[in-house]
């Protein structure tokens, strides 16, 4: 986990996940239409590899569900629930309380004591002030430089630097879900190295701008070969493709022919989970 | 300045893995400075539009045509930046988000061949708006949420069967509750309101009230600390509740109904 996580932490490149809305079928594709579709919690791939977990599919047009209360013992991955769905043409997935690399930072080393000593007398001074040496350039077009951040959000970042947070990211909740050929996700309380992150937009296939340690792509959506469609929740790019992890992921097949006239019933809207926000109401 | 600690042979000193962490930082900071400025590419023609949203006003739209009548429990999801119709197919007074203090959850409470009519977070209240169909997700709550004014009392109900009813606090005679139809905006957590764990905002505002504490005057369904203004008319225009129906109004899907009678 060591190894891994430094290596992470150290990647210059940005990583950008890129998504692409790519249309792999063919017409003649509609003639092997998959009739199965399938759920499945969280998965990743590279150093830490998961299986889907929990997986749930439905290939007769009926409707599985399953439900998961935490995963595997793992270096990389929790979470605190999980609950999965598939249907005939639906299916869904609700994550709760999703961690990644928690408890990594534990084992990286103290930062040097030039750095600790200048974040302590840091108060109106600017960037020149913190014993960075040459910081690398943030490569987001607009984006300000280190030497352009006013002195109250170098201390924000000193709070960052010798108060290492829990998790490389963690998440609320995430709820994915698709139906036919359209679907979409819910994401609630993102954050990246202990900061909230806001999430712009959940349009389909949305990557947040680009980062060091994370790249993440909200909503990737994936129309497949044999005619299904896939919705994944946040997929997450660790190390410039050293380690992916997906969390949430949805996929509905063309709908089963129906031997029963009984009709696939709308899906349950979620219960929401609380937002921490500041909006005065009229008590 | 001190210079940079450079790389050892397959090993990152911790100033390296400093760098990497600031950098991270950098970028969460100026995300954070850039949230809610994001729009969906490609739609340019909503830019003009103005959004509908608890603490906008939006002129033309539609008011709802039955602000007592119940529905059959289906909310959809706007997934995206979406134009907001007088009616189906015609022209556009405002839009809607894909968020508002969480997820965009709407009730629908009229539909026709390729539309749906919502109502909306936006003053004036009981304003609606029509959304095409295919460009939102169909879920359905299963709840309806009940108040009476007079009573003071709140009716929850689940898959058409009652499944509890408490007394609340309405609003005093100079900060009354508004009466319609109207839906679960949020859920949020409020360190500046600790009053109560949970507020859910509605898709309401008062109606003598512009402004309250900062806010835009929005409703919302709360407890209160003082279990004594229970069965009373003592708020600023909220609904407050006991924690026990609170408990059970927090599993309420967003876009759930909210009808506000005189009874």
């Amino acid at each position: 986990m060591r190894r891994d996580l430094k290596a992470l932490a150290g990647t210059a490149v940005v990583v950008t996940a890129t998504a692409s809305f790519a249309v792999l079928a063919g017409s003649s594709a509609v003639d092997a239409r998959s009739t199965t579709s399938s759920a499945y919690g969280v998965s990743a791939a590279g150093g830490l590899p998961l299986d889907k977990t929990p997986y749930v599919e439905s290939s007769d047009g009926s409707t599985h569900t399953t439900s998961q209360v935490e995963l595997p013992d793992n270096p990389l991955l929790s979470l605190r629930a999980a609950t999965i769905s598939a249907g005939n043409d639906s299916a869904s997935v609700q994550l709760l309380d999703v961690g990644i690399g928690q408890g990594g930072f534990d084992q990286l080393p103290e930062p040097p004591d030039e750095l600790k000593d200048a974040c302590a007398g840091l108060r109106d001074a600017g960037s020149d002030d913190l014993p960075l040496g040459e910081v690398p350039e943030i490569p987001v077009p607009g984006f300000p430089s280190l030497d352009d951040l006013p002195a109250s959000d170098l201390q924000e970042l000193c709070n960052l630097l010798l108060t290492p947070p829990d998790s490389v990211l963690g998440v609320d909740a995430v709820h994915v879900w698709c139906q036919g050929d359209t679907g979409a996700v819910d994401v609630a309380n993102l954050k990246v190295l202990g900061q909230a992150v806001d999430v712009p937009s959940t349009a389909p296939n949305t990557s947040l701008p680009a980062n060091p340690l994370v790249g993440i792509t909200v909503n990737k959506q994936t129309k497949n070969a044999d005619g299904s469609f896939t919705v994944e929740g946040l997929v997450i790019d660790l190390g410039d493709g050293s380690q992916t992890i997906t969390l949430g992921s949805a996929t509905c097949a063309k709908p089963a022919a129906k031997h029963h006239a009984s009709p696939t019933p709308t899906p349950t809207a979620p219960s929401p989970t609380p937002v921490v926000t500041t909006h005065p109401v009229t008590g | 300045m001190a210079t940079t600690e450079r790389r050892d042979e397959g090993h990152l000193s911790g100033t390296t893995i400093v760098l990497g962490l600031l950098c991270a930082g950098v970028i969460v900071w100026v995300l954070n400075s850039m949230g809610g400025q994001a729009s969906e590419p490609g739609t340019p023609d909503l830019g003009t539009l103005s959004a509908s949203t608890t603490k906008t006003t939006v002129a033309g739209a539609p008011r709802d045509p039955d602000p007592g009548h119940a529905t059959d429990g289906l909310v959809v999801r706007v997934p995206k930046p979406l134009a907001l119709r007088s009616s189906p197919d015609g022209p556009a007074f405002g839009k809607i988000g894909p968020r508002q203090f969480g997820p965009t959850w709407l009730p629908v409470i009229h539909q026709v061949d390729g539309w749906v009519q919502v109502l909306l977070p936006s003053r004036p209240n009981g304003s609606t708006g029509w959304l095409r169909s295919d460009q939102v997700g169909h879920e359905v709550s299963p709840y309806l949420i009940r108040v009476h004014l007079a009573s003071r009392s709140l009716e929850l109900s689940f898959e058409d069967r009652l499944t509890g009813s408490w007394p609340v606090a309405v609003g005093a005679p100079a900060t009354p509750t508004p009466v319609g139809r109207t839906f679960v905006l949020g859920s949020i957590t409020d360190p500046g309101q600790p009053y109560s764990p949970v507020i859910l905002p509605l898709g309401m505002h008062s109606e003598t009230l512009d402004t309250y504490g900062g806010g835009p005057g929005t409703v919302a369904l709360h407890t209160w600390p003082d279990s004594s203004v229970f069965g009373t008319a003592a708020s600023h225009g909220c609904v407050r509740v006991t924690s026990e129906a609170l408990d059970h109004l927090t599993a309420v899907p967003l876009g759930t109904l909210v009808l506000i009678d005189r009874k």
